[in-house]
């Protein structure tokens, strides 16, 4: 896939070597993408059926955590709505490689759920939420934080080899450039901040040569928060939805 | 150390005495002191959720073992999917958090008119109320051929975990290639209901893996069991449960599944329905109420103790409450949960008893979470009122859907795992 080597190249020309730092020794003994392995297999993301997908959704019990459709109404669990279905078949490919681990935990369940799934299914899966509008602004959401994480969000931090994250996850946290980069706008502040920190711990190792590991690395607590109230803040108005 | 003016306030409005010289962390005891023998699943319950509702009572738990091994998942060890570690847990918690003295010793009688029990090395100690949580023990010699001895080395039972489990787990591992393994069930009422048919189950899949060919056999005093719908179905699924090549052979009693006698050194039980040799055989006996309850005098000709359902105080003796699997407790079944449950009621009620106050209106509640495979699992939940002081079961009470959806199980099976840990942290720390 021509789209997530891009990515992949964009990375390495931001920060130079810093990429290969990413893959820091502790995390060698993780499995992770090799991008055309990954280009073969999300050939398939395209060729979903969003009505099976819906089928499927509750009768895998994926709604008794994501929420009804995909809108997840609880702070434990991240929403699915609005995500290209490139990134969600490439994340349910992750968790049945048992590449998104995290201290918790919390991605075991997702690590069995997957092994109950073949391709077509996760395919359909991923048509069903991509067909479904981005999630509602959560009603957690922290305006004073969100605006605080906004600048970073935009800017990024040239001294820290921090690029602006709306480069590649769009400018309103639509998902953007590639179509396995995620959308954040709207997601569970909660789930933002754990998979920041797990890909700033090495723990997730889902991100294609190290991508998010390297920008994640630099981020202090406060900053994460930030981040996420502000991507939290960018999700939809519409409270009819639910 | 000199207690703060809102620990005071916090311990007089809990226990409606004044105690100038009280401390939160090891009260002195104006207020009461309740001994709590066996440190298990009721007793630990009991002690933290006494201290909860009581901070100035002063409690000191009975146990001779300095750490407990839960029953629960010990099934998951002896297949090895867990290590004993996993099940083990101290006393630390409710010694350093909730301010209990820990006494590792063990009980071995009681005067009741002058409130004290005799410890084995300790000597005597007095009480205001005394909460019994013994467990259970084995009925040894109602079948030729079948003792201790026997318990002890050839057919364990493994209804208490430790060295029994360890015991069972070699000798699972021990049954030649097509090697029969066999479980004598026992009759009710006795410890996890559903117990010895996901041992059955997980050896199965033990099987499965391991030794393909390899067989279980269940000899059954009942005609049914707990949950035996979802479980018949999911040994359908998973082991040919109901085919020529099933896995799972259960003999109930109408099949002739009752025992007769057992030939040890040969490795035979004769049942009604004939003998059968096996390579590895899990002999789990009839129960009764803990030793220690005989000889506390708290046990009626069942070999069970009968209580007030509301509070679980003794029928027999005063101010001694009885909980958990050697309670009487009807509908209820003897589960860690319904210790849990009980433990927090009789706690509640001593509490009350102790300030005063009548004690009020319990609800208790039992869920049985069974796993069938690693990827399985089925459950139980039941609410609980006392009505005209018998323990009814309320309609609305929950046995897993059979669904279609293989998420379902799974599900199921993932949460029973993340539970064990909540739940012993609930009852230990
Ligand atoms: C294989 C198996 C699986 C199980 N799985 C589950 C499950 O998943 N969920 C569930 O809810 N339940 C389960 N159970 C049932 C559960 O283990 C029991 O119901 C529970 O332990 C009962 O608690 P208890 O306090 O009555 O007894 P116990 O927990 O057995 O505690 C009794 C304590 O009393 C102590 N004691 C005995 N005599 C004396 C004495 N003289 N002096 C001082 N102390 C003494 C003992 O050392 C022991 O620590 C399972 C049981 C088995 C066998
Ligand atoms: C028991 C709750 C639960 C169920 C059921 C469940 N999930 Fe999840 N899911 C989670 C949790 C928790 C996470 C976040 C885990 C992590 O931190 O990696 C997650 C993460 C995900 C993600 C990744 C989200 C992202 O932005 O990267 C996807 C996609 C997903 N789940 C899809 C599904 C599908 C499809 C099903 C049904 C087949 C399902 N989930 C069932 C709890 C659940
Ligand atoms: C070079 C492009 C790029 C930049 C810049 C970038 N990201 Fe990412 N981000 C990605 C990709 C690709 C993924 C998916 C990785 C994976 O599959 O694990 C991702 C994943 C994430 C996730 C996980 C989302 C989920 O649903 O699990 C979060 C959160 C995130 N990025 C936040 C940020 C933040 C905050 C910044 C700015 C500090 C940022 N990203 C900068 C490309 C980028």
């Amino acid at each position: 896939m021509k789209k997530t080597c891009l990515a992949l190249t964009l990375a390495t020309l931001l920060c130079g070597g810093a990429a290969v730092a990413g893959n820091s020794a502790r995390t060698n003994a993780m499995p992770e993408w090799d991008s055309d392995q990954l280009e073969q297999i999300l050939t398939r993301a395209n060729t979903g059926n969003p009505v099976e997908g819906e089928r499927l959704h509750h009768y895998l019990y994926c709604s008794a955590c994501h929420g009804h459709d995909g809108n997840s109404p609880s702070r434990n669990w991240p929403s699915l709505t609005g995500q290209k279905p490139d990134y969600v078949m490439k994340t349910l490919l992750d968790y049945r490689q048992d590449m998104r681990r995290d201290h918790y935990r919390k991605a075991e369940v997702m690590t069995r759920m997957t092994r109950l799934l073949d391709e077509t299914q996760m395919a359909d899966l991923a048509a069903y939420y991509a067909s479904r509008p981005a999630p509602v602004v959560p009603p957690q959401t922290k305006p004073l934080l969100a605006k605080k994480g906004a600048r970073l969000a935009r800017d990024g931090d040239g001294k820290r080899g921090i690029a602006a994250c709306s480069g590649c996850h769009g400018e309103h946290g639509e998902s953007g450039i590639t179509p396995d980069t995620p959308a954040l706008a709207g997601q569970t502040p909660e789930y933002f901040i754990l998979a920041m920190k797990m890909y700033r711990d090495g723990m997730r190792t889902s991100d294609l040569g190290g991508v998010m590991r390297m920008f994640a690395k630099p981020l202090t607590d406060a900053e994460i928060e930030a981040l996420a109230h502000y991507y939290a803040s960018l999700g939809s108005k519409r409270e009819a939805m639910r | 150390m000199p207690i703060s003016r809102r620990e005071l306030l916090k311990a007089l409005a809990a226990a409606g005495a004044l105690l100038p010289t009280a401390t939160l962390a090891k009260p002195r005891g104006r207020a009461g002191h309740v001994v709590i023998i066996g440190g298990g699943i009721g007793g630990a319950t009991a002690a933290k959720y006494l201290r909860l509702a009581a901070p100035a009572v002063r409690i000191t738990l009975i146990e001779p073992g300095n750490r407990f091994l839960t029953c629960l998942r010990s099934n998951d060890v002896m297949v090895g999917h867990m290590k004993l570690d996993d099940i083990t847990f101290t006393y630390d918690a409710l010694r350093s958090r909730y301010g209990i003295e820990v006494i590792h010793d063990r009980c071995i009688g009681f005067d009741p008119k002058r409130k004290t029990v005799q410890l084995d090395r300790g000597g005597k100690l007095g009480y205001d109320k005394l909460i019994v949580s013994p467990g259970i023990d084995m009925i040894h010699g109602d079948v030729e051929g079948y003792n201790r001895e026997v318990a002890e080395s050839v057919m364990p039972h493994g209804w208490k975990a430790g060295a029994q489990t360890l015991l069972l787990k070699k000798q699972l591992e021990a049954v030649p290639a097509g090697g029969t393994w066999l479980m004598v069930a026992p009759p009710l009422p006795y410890r996890c209901p559903p117990g010895p048919y996901e041992r059955a189950s997980l050896v199965a899949e033990w099987f499965q893996r391991h030794n393909p060919t390899a067989k279980v056999v269940i000899l059954d005093p009942k005609d049914a069991f707990t949950k035996d719908v979802p479980f018949r179905k999911a040994w359908e699924r998973l082991y040919g449960y109901n085919t020529p090549n099933s896995m799972i052979e259960w003999i109930p009693a109408a099949q002739g599944g009752k025992v007769l006698r057992v030939d040890a050194a040969a490795g035979i039980v004769h049942a009604q329905a004939g003998a059968f040799r096996a390579d590895a055989i899990n002999y789990i006996p009839p129960q009764r109420a803990g030793t220690l309850a005989f000889r506390l005098g708290l046990t009626n000709r069942d070999g069970w103790c009968p209580v007030n359902r509301r509070t679980f105080e003794s029928e027999v003796v005063r101010d001694v409450h009885v909980i958990g699997d050697a309670s009487v407790a009807d509908a209820m079944p003897k589960s860690g949960y319904s210790a849990n449950s009980q433990a927090k009621v009789a706690a509640q009620a001593v509490a009350d008893m102790l300030a005063g106050r009548t004690p009020g209106e319990p609800a208790m509640i039992n869920v049985c979470y069974s796993l069938v495979s690693q990827d399985y699992g089925i459950s139980i939940a039941d609410i609980f009122k006392v009505v005209d002081n018998r323990i009814i079961k309320l309609p609305a009470s929950g046995v897993s859907p059979i669904t279609d959806s293989p998420a379902q199980p799974l599900l199921e099976a993932i949460y029973q795992r993340n539970w064990h840990r909540t739940f012993a942290n609930d009852c230990f720390a």
